[in-house]
């Protein structure tokens, strides 16, 4: 098993992770059946990386994700975060973790208590790991996203959904976390408002210096947002490499499909129809 | 998505009026000032026994008559009220104490926990209310106390099915992951997630319980396990008419409607309620 | 009205959609011709999705609908139309797609009896038997793998992309004259979506049925779309053909809409386009052009609602201070 060899510790490792899941029993004395999410998935990102995760439902991308913030066990394999092996802890000593390492998620409302002011769902994290939460943190936080200061005092129903992922952003900033893992945060957005929240996760990042990992099922979103990008199909990451490369030119089969059914207005404006993406989706690139 | 949008912004401008909120709220509210009332005034001491006045019809002495024991019939009325609530404030609050918790513990631990207590709550609810409080009033003495204690007893598979269910609608939501991954304990996520989220179907299930628990309470009364003499309990009142029926029916009368009347007034404050909470919960979701 | 004989298949006129005193959509006119391929676009609170449900006449009781919507084959206003008249309308002449097929299909009914319900229900096939045969047909149309064993599946033992053609096939089963799809492939993956966007579009054009495709996804409407009408605020802002209206927007926002949905372009500071601001709250979007808040070309008489400039209803835009018409936005 290679060891990363540079001098520089990743921010976030992961060895030969693989996830089976029991599935109901069938009939009263059959086998549960066995389904791997994940079939042995090893990578590193490099601490600063933007850091891309792109693969279809039913890929394990989003269980890898749930592993990777230890919300989740493998069942062989080791995820190191930071040197430290977040695999062999119990719950209660991932404090540490939790500080370090922040989440984002898709749905900007399901991931917001309704009946919490936004004032306590930012200041959440620090609250959980025992610290006071300052009500000018909270504000400079919810400013630090764009949000006006009064925000803290409104209910999550009462914001668009732009404004929502914004109060997750903040969310997940409260703790200073050095690494930000954002699941799918614009897929539930307007074309418009996704715009404004790209452009802001990578200022957070560059302003805060954070790692970024970035899942999304959409190649050109985290084409515009990572440096780094790895493919997952079907529970094995198939492809890794710098963004522009694998999105320009494509090895892996499936990467060549997904990179071929993706509809973009410049290759419909030539006269791409759903036909050729269709076809592309089959592997029949002409 | 518009669509979604479209009937959520149709229903915040159509909050429409709510009868039977209304109606339920008035009924109960109607209750609760009689059992007040009848702390500072009753026409007559409603204990008093006046052999003179035995089963008079209503007059205008007294304005539903008197029983066989010369009890004003209004002022045991107004007294009832008061037994009638705090067997329902007793009985609701065991349920919701114990079954609220429980529910939550059910709906968080681990999944083989959270089915063994269920079972157990299911063994409880194959008991019937009114065998259970027979028992504990054969054990301790009839009593009011006694009576509700067991109905609340009773009462709390119910209070437990639904915080759970609830709970574990709660537990799969982002909100309760983004809250473990902000470091949050299960406890913790349970009581500041889940429980402001069951709130109110707990609520709604309370009043409910408590129409139920009036019933049982008046049941208890009529078979001689609920309230003892010399308390006024509407229950007793009917059991006591009982021997009358063809003499003096309306003895069984009011008592009657007014256990109909208490019944249905937190029935209809259940319904109600529970049509107050549900759209706004969607909206917000 | 003779829509039929002109070649007109859906023709909305003034039609309006409130609730009390709020307007959320106000639509002039637009007309789709057989066949034709319509998108609609637009964002959340545009008043996209509403148009398509009053379309179909499936709005929300609570909301008030006026003007007039006439399809070919139907000889009466489908606006005012009581349920019972339009329930022989809804899947003989005008059929849905929605975007969540597992919503849109019963859980507890196999999906071939599904297809051949919908014909039986409207007497398009005589029997069960040859409804059940045009129905593994149909599945087969849509290109579902083993369509004999798929017709006897329920729902949930098929994958999202297969319910999704289900629910095309359903929606095709009696050859409706307009396939309205509300962002049908917003819930697939993208490999799928190429599939099912394919399917919809041949099986659209076998039968002759015009769509009316809506979708925020810009990319989307111009691989499936020959025109487009861009929604904002309830109202129709501009409309022409994709090419047209995709390389030379004239509308401000159309042309941020664009703008911020091209990912590959930025401006000088490294950074994706965007609109300023968010859409409003239904009911709060200001007088005159509704888009003069979030408008960088906005200007005192932007307070009055600009006219319609255009030959026609099906091509051009509603603003006072439009964008020059040389610029090519969104082509980076």
């Amino acid at each position: 098993m290679a060891e990363p060899t540079t001098d520089v510790l990743p921010a976030v490792s992961v060895r030969d992770v693989t996830r089976t899941y029991r599935r109901p029993r069938p009939a009263p004395f059959r086998p549960a059946p066995l389904v791997a999410a994940l079939r042995g998935v090893s990578l590193d990102v490099a601490p600063g990386q933007r850091f891309g995760i792109v693969g279809e439902s039913g890929s394990g991308k989003s269980t890898l994700l749930r592993i990777i913030a230890a919300l989740e066990r493998p069942t062989s394999g080791t995820v190191h975060v930071e040197g430290n092996d977040i695999t062999a802890l119990p719950e209660r000593r991932l404090r540490g973790l939790r500080q370090r390492l922040q989440l984002v998620f898709q749905d900007p409302m399901g991931s917001l208590d309704p009946r919490m002011r936004v004032g306590d769902i930012v200041a959440e994290p620090l609250v959980a790991q025992g610290h006071a939460a300052p009500r000018d943190r909270v504000a400079e936080l919810l400013q630090a996203v764009g949000l006006s200061a009064d925000a803290a005092n409104r209910y999550p129903h009462q914001f668009s959904g732009g404004q929502r992922q914004r109060i997750s952003i903040a969310r997940a900033l409260a703790p200073r976390p050095h690494i930000l893992v954002a699941d799918e945060p614009v897929s539930a957005l307007d074309v418009s408002v996704r715009a404004q929240v790209l452009n802001l996760v990578a200022d957070l990042v560059d302003e805060l210096s954070l790692t970024l990992v970035f899942v999304s099922h959409d190649l050109s979103v985290v084409r515009r947002v990572c440096d780094t990008v790895a493919v997952m199909h079907a529970g094995e990451v198939v492809e890794t490499g710098s963004t522009s490369q694998v999105y320009d030119d494509p090895q892996h089969d499936y990467t060549k499909r997904l990179v071929s059914s993706i509809p973009t207005l410049r290759r419909a404006l030539a006269g791409v129809t759903a036909r050729d993406l269709a076809a592309g989706a089959a592997g029949e690139v002409a | 998505m518009t669509a979604a949008l479209a009937p959520a912004v149709a229903r915040g401008w159509r909050r429409r009026r709510n009868p039977s909120l209304v109606v339920g709220a008035v009924l109960v509210a109607l209750v609760v000032l009689t059992a007040l009332v009848s702390f500072v005034w009753t026409p007559h001491d409603p204990t008093f026994v006046e052999a003179s006045v035995r089963l008079r019809g209503p007059g205008s002495g007294y304005w539903l008559g008197t029983d066989k024991f010369g009890h004003d019939v209004v002022s045991q009325l107004m007294v009832g009220a008061r037994t009638t609530l705090f067997v329902g404030v007793v009985a609701v609050s065991v349920a919701a104490v114990l079954g609220v918790p429980l529910g939550l513990l059910a709906g968080m631990a681990p999944r083989w926990t959270g089915e063994l207590v269920m079972r157990l709550l299911d063994l409880l609810l194959a008991f019937p209310a009114l065998l259970l409080a027979i028992m504990l009033g054969a054990a301790f003495g009839a009593s009011t106390l006694t009576a509700m204690v067991a109905i609340g007893i009773a009462t709390v598979p119910s209070f437990a099915r639904i915080t759970r269910s609830g709970t574990l609608q709660v537990m799969s939501t982002d909100y309760a992951l983004a809250a473990r991954a902000a470091g949050r304990r299960p406890s913790a996520v349970a009581v500041r997630h889940a429980l402001p989220n069951v709130a109110s179907l707990v609520i709604v299930q309370a009043s409910v319980s408590f129409a139920i628990a009036i019933l049982s309470e008046a049941a208890l009364s009529f078979l001689g396990f609920g309230t003892p003499p010399p308390t006024p309990s509407w229950g007793r009142m009917l059991q006591e008419s009982q021997e009358l029926l063809f003499v003096a029916p309306r003895l069984a009368l009011f008592p009657g409607i007014a256990i109909a009347l208490a019944v249905l007034g937190f029935n209809l404050l259940g319904d109600g309620l529970r049509d107050r909470f549900d759209p706004r919960l969607e909206d917000q979701r | 009205m003779t829509a039929g004989a002109t070649g007109t298949v859906l023709r909305v006129r003034d039609l309006a959609v409130g609730v009390r005193d709020t307007d959320l959509v106000l639509v002039d006119a637009f007309d789709i011709a057989r066949g034709e391929r319509v998108g609609l676009i637009g964002e959340s609170g545009s008043g996209k999705s509403l148009t398509a449900l009053a379309v179909m006449g499936l709005l929300d009781e609570g909301l008030q609908v006026s003007g007039s919507v006439r399809l070919a084959g139907v000889d009466h206003d489908l606006v005012g139309a009581d349920d019972r008249r339009m329930a022989r309308v809804r899947g003989r002449h005008v059929a849905m797609v929605f975007q969540e097929p597992m919503t849109a299909l019963n859980p507890t009914m196999r999906v071939g009896d599904q297809v051949a319900e919908t014909m039986l229900l409207h007497g398009s096939r005589g029997s069960r038997s040859a409804a059940r045969s045009a129905a593994v047909d149909l599945l087969r149309q849509v290109h579902i793998p083993d369509p004999e064993q798929a017709a006897r599946a329920y729902p949930h033992q098929l994958s999202g992309g297969q319910r999704q053609r289900v629910v095309i096939a359903i929606a095709l089963a009696n050859d409706p004259a307009l396939l309205v799809c509300d962002e049908p492939t917003t819930a697939l993956d993208v490999t799928v979506q190429a599939q099912v966007l394919d399917v919809l579009v041949s099986g659209a054009a076998a039968r002759g049925a015009a769509l009316l495709f809506i979708t925020h996804d810009l990319a989307v409407v111009a691989t499936v779309c020959q025109r487009v009408l861009v929604m904002y605020g309830g109202h129709v802002v501009e409309a022409g053909t994709v090419q047209d209206v995709f390389t030379r927007p004239r509308h401000p926002y159309t042309a941020g809409l664009l703008a911020a949905s091209d990912l590959d372009a930025v401006d000088d500071r490294g950074r994706l386009r965007t609109i300023a601001g968010t859409v409003p709250a239904a009911g709060h979007f200001p007088d005159g052009c509704v888009f003069r808040n979030r408008c960088p070309n906005a200007q005192d008489d932007c307070a009055v609602a600009p006219p319609w400039t255009g030959p026609h209803q099906a091509s051009g835009y509603a603003c006072h201070h439009p964008v020059p018409a040389v610029a090519e936005v969104g082509r980076g």
